[in-house]
């Protein structure tokens, strides 16, 4: 019997990976040339004036040949507004450029060109669809990719979209933590409350499972999409930085290069303590004299100090936990098992908080980078192969709370975090104005009942309203939420009946 | 058993030359190829497992022919580059199972035919669960649903506990979660969607212990009532004890609860009943009742 194949992809923020079910067992697909021929960098980099493209490791390895032109750790501004703050930090920490484009969207100046962030994914993408191929001998088109928990619905919408553009058939976005349980095999006749901790390279999750009779429930979620391994890398850097400006009582100007130095040498020094316990770090010729002759930058970090440089940033993410707990209306002893995924898990320094914070030891026994894809095939294979009573169900919820600006500075809760997918609210809207041609509403998503603590996310318009006197239209207006955690609308004039036309206009997507 | 195959194509050079490949190519199959669509007229459609369409077969006709073609279990569209603007969405909007662009690479539709043909041979594009009892039960609750409460859609009662209501949720969703309708018609997989969408919004209210309450006291009010009003925003209750209206009881309650924890289940008990005396109906208190109760004996 052939089984029809899906694609299981973690499109993550430092590296991707790929996982296909065969013969009823995931496995991780190979990417030759990429780390350890599986792991591939999620870096793109343009050469000669873009004509040429590398994607993965041969990318991330130009990424100190041509820094402006090589573009990494996309996940972090997919999605977002240009005038998303956040979005501002990044734009300045990337040596590449970040502009402003259509709709308040986020585009990377290529050579003069304009490259949305759906593109770079895409291209990354696309990668990975041509190694399964390679692999299998034939294309598969069909794919899961994952996100994290935390993504909101312009973050999950322009995702889907960098899956479309690389010619996959998405068939559902699901969140990292959920996959990475499946994976784990949860939910084979087991009972269990499970807590996902999720520490990757750009994002923190925290997912509080139920898992009974292969029924997946997510009780809570929580996460910062700010968190991750590339903090890590930074606070390192500006530890080194400072080091050096104290000892050497000079003042330090980086430029793209130099800043691409330092951080792949936080990388390693991050990578290396997770095994030794310090480590040397050389950098030549880093240290401006007077004379003109660089210095070498020398000095020792164990573990010790390691520890001191990232608390403040592993601190964070237990904050967050404490939370998810909470959220899930539980106390921490009830959780049967703590899985640990994502490289930042790795660290010592973070096993040790974690089995304090949640006073038993977790799981980490399948290759904490690999299990978010496999976990995605699995989801991928039962959803076009088992159609049997068995087959596992995900149940998740939406990460943020959605809903509608009203007067002032009000906005007004559609559907509360949390709440399980797919789900809907109606509500009910007027004309201010006499003979109004259109209505618009504002959709925020966020934790905060005002529009400023919430994230304005776009509007929803009501187009060629009935003529009417003000407040004489009733238009009921439903909103869902898909499985995918995506917002659709339709609306109903609830006098006639008739449909009403909507468009709804996402901010940051074109 | 054959698997039987019709090639539907204007071109008569190509339709040899395809007839030919499928042929020697794919095992065990009967090719019926022809350049008329009046032909299909004269076969059993339903017999066939799969029609390959030019999209070329003169401007527009295979659109004709489309609701001849969907007789047949599954069809291959194939695109002219230079023919009528079509991509994958269109075709799987006009229900083709699969869809290629001319110069079409033969292994790639070699593989799509074997693995129509497969699914056909083992009756996997039909998922085992929809079968005719399933259509039956899934459309009668479809249309009931309006008519239920949240306790009736769940099937449990007004005193069914937290556990029970978890377990009829799962089921439901269990037997209705729109991932397991893929691949059915869509009449069903959009049934599928709204009922796990209520059922959603059924355990939304009925798992939170505020809202739970809220619903609760507007049914007996009102028992035709069938939905909540989620325009009441409700914090959710860490202190189940506020769920208590008259200040005394709750005195004595949470004196109950003080008399729990040092295991004093005899005055917990005496407690508990003096709050329930002088607050009626509170679920809480009820349950709390209950449990001292099952203490003592334990």
């Amino acid at each position: 019997m052939t089984t029809k194949y899906v694609l299981g992809i973690d499109l993550g923020t430092s590296t991707t990976t790929v996982s296909i079910v065969k013969d009823g067992l995931a496995q991780v697909i190979p990417i030759l040339g990429e780390e350890e021929e599986k792991i591939m960098p999620s870096v793109v980099s343009f050469l000669n004036e873009g004509k040429n493209v590398l994607v993965g490791k041969r990318a991330k390895d130009n990424r100190h040949n041509d820094p402006v032109n090589t573009i990494y750790s996309i996940k972090r501004i997919i999605g977002r507004k240009y005038s998303d703050p956040e979005t501002l930090k990044y734009a300045n920490k990337f040596p590449y450029k970040v502009v402003g484009g259509k709709n308040d969207s986020v585009e990377i100046d290529i050579y003069g060109k304009r490259i949305t962030p759906q593109v770079i994914s895409s291209l990354v993408l696309k990668k990975a669809k041509k190694a399964a191929a390679d692999y299998l001998g034939f294309e598969v088109n069909d794919a899961v990719i994952t996100v994290p928990a935390n993504y909101n619905e312009p973050q999950r919408r322009a995702t889907q979209e960098a899956g479309r553009l690389a010619g996959l058939n998405v068939l559902r976005i699901i969140n990292e933590p959920t996959a990475a349980a499946l994976a784990y095999g949860f939910g084979n006749n087991l009972n269990e409350k499970v807590a996902v901790f999720d520490f990757g390279g750009g994002t923190f999750d925290i997912t509080i499972l139920e898992v009974r009779d292969n029924f997946f429930e997510v009780l809570s979620t929580d996460g910062d999409s700010f968190l991750g391994g590339d903090d890590i890398d930074a606070a390192l850097v500006q530890f080194m930085i400072v080091d050096i400006e104290t000892n050497f009582t000079v003042e330090m100007q980086i430029n793209s290069e130099m800043q691409s130095i330092l951080l792949s040498e936080a990388e390693r020094i991050k990578i290396s303590l997770s095994t030794e316990n310090k480590i040397r770090v050389l950098i030549k010729g880093l240290i401006p004299n007077n004379d003109g002759e660089n210095q070498d930058y020398e000095r020792t970090i164990d573990r010790e100090l390691f520890k001191e440089i990232i608390s403040p940033i592993i601190r964070r993410a237990f904050n967050i936990c404490t939370n998810a707990i909470e959220n899930a209306h539980m106390g921490v002893e009830e959780l049967d098992a703590v899985v640990l995924v994502g490289g930042s898990t790795k660290i010592p320094y973070v096993q040790e908080r974690v089995i304090e914070f949640f006073k038993q030891q977790p799981f980490y026994g399948i290759e904490t980078v690999l299990v978010i894809s496999m976990g995605a095939s699995i989801l991928g294979n039962t959803l076009v192969n088992a159609f049997d009573e068995e087959a596992p169900v995900l149940m998740d919820v939406i990460p943020q709370s959605l809903g509608v600006g009203t007067v002032g500075d009000y906005v007004e809760i559609l559907v509360e975090k949390n709440e399980p997918l797919p789900i809907e609210r109606t509500s009910v809207f007027t004309n201010a104005m006499d003979n109004q041609d259109t209505v618009k509403i504002a959709i925020f998503q966020g934790e905060g009942q005002s529009k400023i603590e919430s994230h304005l996310m776009g509007e929803l318009f009501l187009n060629d309203l009935r003529k009417a006197q003000r407040g004489e239209l009733k238009i009921e207006v439903k909103f869902e939420i898909d499985t995918n955690g995506v917002l659709n609308a339709s609306a109903v004039d609830l006098e006639t009946g008739r449909v009403q036309k909507l468009s709804l206009n996402i901010h940051g997507l074109e | 058993m054959k698997n039987k195959i019709i090639i539907l194509m204007r071109d008569e050079k190509y339709l040899d030359s395809l007839e030919k490949f499928v042929t020697s190519k794919v095992s065990d199959c009967d090719v019926f190829a022809t350049g008329d669509t009046k032909d299909l007229s004269k076969l059993d459609l339903s017999k066939y497992a799969l029609v390959i369409v030019s999209s070329l077969l003169k401007e527009g006709v295979w659109l004709k022919a489309l609701p001849i073609i969907r007789k047949v279990q599954n069809f291959i569209l194939l695109a002219l580059k230079d023919g009528p603007e079509l991509n994958e969405a269109i075709a799987r909007k006009y229900g083709a199972t699969g869809f290629l662009k001319l110069p079409i690479n033969s292994e790639k539709l070699l593989f799509m035919i074997n693995d129509i043909l497969d699914n056909v041979r083992n009756g996997a594009n039909i998922p085992k669960i929809i079968t005719k009892n399933f259509v039956e039960k899934i459309t009668a609750f479809f249309k009931n649903m309006d008519n239920l409460n949240y306790y009736q859609l769940f099937e449990v009662s007004l005193e069914s506990s937290k556990e029970e209501i978890k377990k009829s949720y799962i089921k439901l969703a269990r037997t209705y979660h729109p991932d397991k309708f893929r691949n059915v018609p869509s009449e069903i997989s959009k049934m599928a969607y709204e009922i796990t969408k209520r059922v959603n919004e059924a355990y939304s209210v009925l798992s939170h212990p505020n809202r739970r309450l809220i619903f609760d006291r507007m049914l007996k009010e009102n028992p035709t009532m069938a939905r909540f009003d989620f325009r009441m925003k409700v914090a959710y209750n860490h202190n189940p004890e506020d769920t208590i209206q008259n200040p005394q009881a709750r005195r004595f309650a949470l004196l109950a609860k003080k008399a729990i924890n040092s295991g004093d289940h005899k005055s917990a008990l005496t407690q508990l009943k003096m709050a329930a005396t002088m607050e009626k109906d509170n679920r809480y208190l009820e349950q709390m009742i209950e449990e001292a109760k099952k203490a003592l004996e334990g």
